[in-house]
């Protein structure tokens, strides 16, 4: 077996893992993009009823965020900025471009309203996340990004944030969530339909 | 009683492109199981014909895995493929794909063939998948250039492994992998492979998918040669299935067959057919040089050669020239030198276009077949004089390759896509179907300082494009005519 490092790349992978593999999380959740850190991946997809079908491509040199998840069931978008730890989210370069690439993306599916594929979705909530590796106090780091991102954003508390984040314990990687502000359902609600694993 | 299990790992270069893979494979070994090693590493489960099973496990991301296998560490030298098949049982790497969705056209249709050198060097098949048809930037559609595929041939003569090109997504289906048969048509002969690497199926069988692909290559070629090339040897024999069979017998390791000797060889100015020999001619430069202006003049005297007049020019913004010339001149370093040269560049001699971006582009060629080395390097010392006396490698009979890269962005030339198109140009014409050097290699940066080939400490550094220049080129000349030996050096004049 050989080693490895947490890393952005990991991270998304190991959340959208879960999100695919664990029965409830898939029952609620589904990728609708990911940007890995290479490969062909560009092009924004919904679930419909005859399958996955494209919504958007990106252009060649347009930005985009690390990874979008969507549930009808709560209707709620995810719009995920991604790096290899809390640290690095951080820096306000950083978070400047994230805040960006999140409004830019946010203002682009809303207005897919007239995409049969993509329809109602225009309507739900859009909440941005972070999501990051080598987690250690997942409450503190959340809450460091969260400060960063409400100060960045110059929004109210009360707008929603979600924080994800990967733990190593023993080698094996497992999703934490943090929740920032109010969502439209209950706090609840939300984490239940990620099933995320229970550390002691 | 459990089956017996065969196991490989995939290696590649993000966790989605593996499993990608393994699900494409899918189509054409029946999956048992998928499960996920420590939350997050793929393993698939196949069935085999014969009763026995595969296991896959899938290692995303080369840089975060320590120990790397060593053979997938000299292989990334050269680049990192999008995915290494590798049987860690016996310590060998049994394929490597490449699969792109960059656009097929300029300069990106060519990066990464170093990669597909790389491979053939070590004599690890490569399949190269790649659109056929992509949006070009101005919402045309563009088709693939034919040189990678030409090459691939040459490869597979040379070191007697498959190197092939597949293609994917149609004119009507532009970037599309689904359109086309290209994806089909890779995992079902990666399949095979994994078959024959099983013990499940023999060579032979392999032979007639293998055989289809050569021949799918020398259809593209023989379909799109004469967009990209005024002319290409032997063009015409590069038909049916009898010649796509020896591709395939060969490309398993078996002797070349006699009908590859002289093929794809770019012989010397007067041996071109006579309708090409009378439309070379000498042509303006866009940014004045001094060396470029000679090389344009060999033309002329018909001396040398060049490919395509279907060139042009991409100017770039004022500030990033200006930026790119003071980080140049800050590398320019040329202690140790004798007769050392001073740094010229200057913002305003590069011309503007009409919308006021600057051109960096010399020649409108970056390709000269010269056909002796004695007439280049007389214009190498007419252009800088300082390497009178020096140049002395070389037989005066030599025939050279020249390229030359008008690049000025620091680094930029050990990168995509100017390595891939490097050493793509040095398989095409300067190897002979034997992998014999037919021409030497010279290679021209006028913009570019040979200060960045070293670290502070004066060693050569360590990246793949300095990889490459050491095995494939003869002699690099930089800014202000510093010229260097990589091969056996360096060797810095």
């Amino acid at each position: 077996m050989y080693k490895f490092k947490v890393d952005e790349e990991v991270a998304r992978w190991t959340l959208e893992v879960h999100l695919q593999v664990d029965r409830s999380a898939a029952a609620h959740w589904w990728v609708a993009f990911s940007n890995p850190t290479a490969g062909p991946w560009k092009r924004l997809m919904a679930k419909t009823g005859e399958g996955e079908v494209e919504v958007y491509r990106y252009r060649r040199e347009e930005e985009r965020p690390d990874l979008i998840i969507v549930s009808d069931i709560l209707k709620a978008v995810l719009i995920v900025e991604a790096k290899d730890n809390h640290d690095k989210l951080l820096k306000e370069r950083q978070m400047v471009k994230s805040i960006r690439v999140m409004r830019e993306m946010e203002a682009q599916l809303v207005n897919l309203g007239d995409n049969p594929a993509w329809d109602v979705r225009a309507q739900y909530s859009y909440i941005p996340g972070f999501l990051w590796g080598e987690a250690r106090d997942i409450e503190a780091e959340s809450r460091a990004v969260a400060n960063a991102y409400y100060e960045v954003a110059q929004v109210s508390l009360s707008n929603p944030l979600i924080g994800f984040a990967i733990r190593n314990i023993d080698d094996t990687l497992i999703p934490q969530v943090h929740v920032h502000g109010t969502l439209s359902i209950s706090k609840s609600t939300f984490l239940e339909s990620l099933n995320f694993p229970l550390i002691s | 009683m459990a089956a017996d299990k065969h196991a490989l790992e995939f290696w590649s270069d993000s966790f989605h492109e593996g499993d990608w893979s393994c699900k494409e494979l899918g189509n054409h070994l029946p999956i048992i199981r998928i499960s996920h090693l420590n939350g997050f590493i793929p393993q698939y489960l196949y069935s085999l014909p014969n009763g026995e099973e595969l296991e896959v496990t899938v290692y995303g991301s080369y840089g975060i895995w320590s120990p790397l296998p060593v053979p997938i560490g000299e292989l990334l030298e050269w680049g990192k493929p999008d995915l290494v098949v590798y049987s860690p049982s016996e310590e060998k790497i049994l394929f490597a794909v490449e699969e792109t969705a960059a656009v097929p056209t300029g300069n990106q249709a060519l990066q990464r063939f170093e990669r597909i050198f790389g491979s053939a060097k070590r004599r690890i098949p490569f399949w190269y998948l790649v659109g056929e048809y992509g949006m070009h930037l101005d919402k045309g559609v563009r088709r693939d250039s034919i040189w990678a595929a030409v090459a691939c041939l040459k490869l597979t003569v040379i070191f007697g492994v498959p190197s092939i090109v597949l293609h994917y997504s149609t004119k009507d289906s532009p970037e599309d992998y689904n359109a086309g048969t290209g994806l089909h048509s890779l995992f079902n002969i990666l399949s095979k492979f994994l078959l024959n690497w099983a013990g499940v199926i023999a060579d032979e069988t392999m032979i007639p998918e293998l055989q289809d692909q050569y021949l799918e290559m020398f259809d593209f070629i023989q379909s799109q040669w004469q967009q990209i090339t005024d002319y290409l040897p032997s063009v015409e024999k590069l038909i049916g299935d009898g010649l796509a069979r020896e591709f395939a017998v060969r490309a398993l390791g078996n002797e070349p067959s006699n009908e590859f000797s002289g093929f794809l060889r770019w012989g010397l100015t007067r041996e071109l057919p006579d309708e090409i020999r009378q439309k070379q001619s000498g042509r303006s430069l866009i940014k004045m040089d001094r060396l470029m202006a000679r090389l344009e003049e060999l033309v002329e005297s018909g001396k040398a050669y060049t490919l395509s007049k279907r060139t042009g020019s991409r100017p770039q913004p004022r500030d990033s020239v200006g930026r790119w010339i003071r980080a140049q001149e800050g590398l320019f370093d040329v202690s140790g030198l004798d007769n050392p040269p001073e740094f010229t560049l200057k913002i305003t001699e590069f011309p503007p276009s009409p919308s006021g971006l600057l051109h960096l582009t010399t020649a409108k060629n970056i390709l000269y077949l010269c056909d002796l080395w004695e007439d280049l390097a007389r214009e190498i010392i007419s252009a800088y004089p300082r390497l009178a006396g020096v140049l002395k490698f070389f037989n005066a009979q030599d025939p050279v390759m020249f390229y030359v890269s008008n690049s000025m962005k620091p680094g930029r030339i050990f990168g995509d896509p100017y390595t891939g198109q490097l050493t793509n140009y040095s398989i095409n014409f300067a190897r002979n179907m034997s992998g014999e050097v037919s021409r030497k290699v010279v290679t021209y940066y006028p913009h570019q300082v040979h200060s960045q080939l070293f670290d502070s400490s004066g060693k050569l550094r360590s990246n793949k494009g300095i990889t490459l220049m050491k095995v494939l080129v003869d002699l690099a000349i930089f800014h202000s005519g510093v010229a260097v030996v990589l091969k056996d050096g360096p060797i810095v004049l």
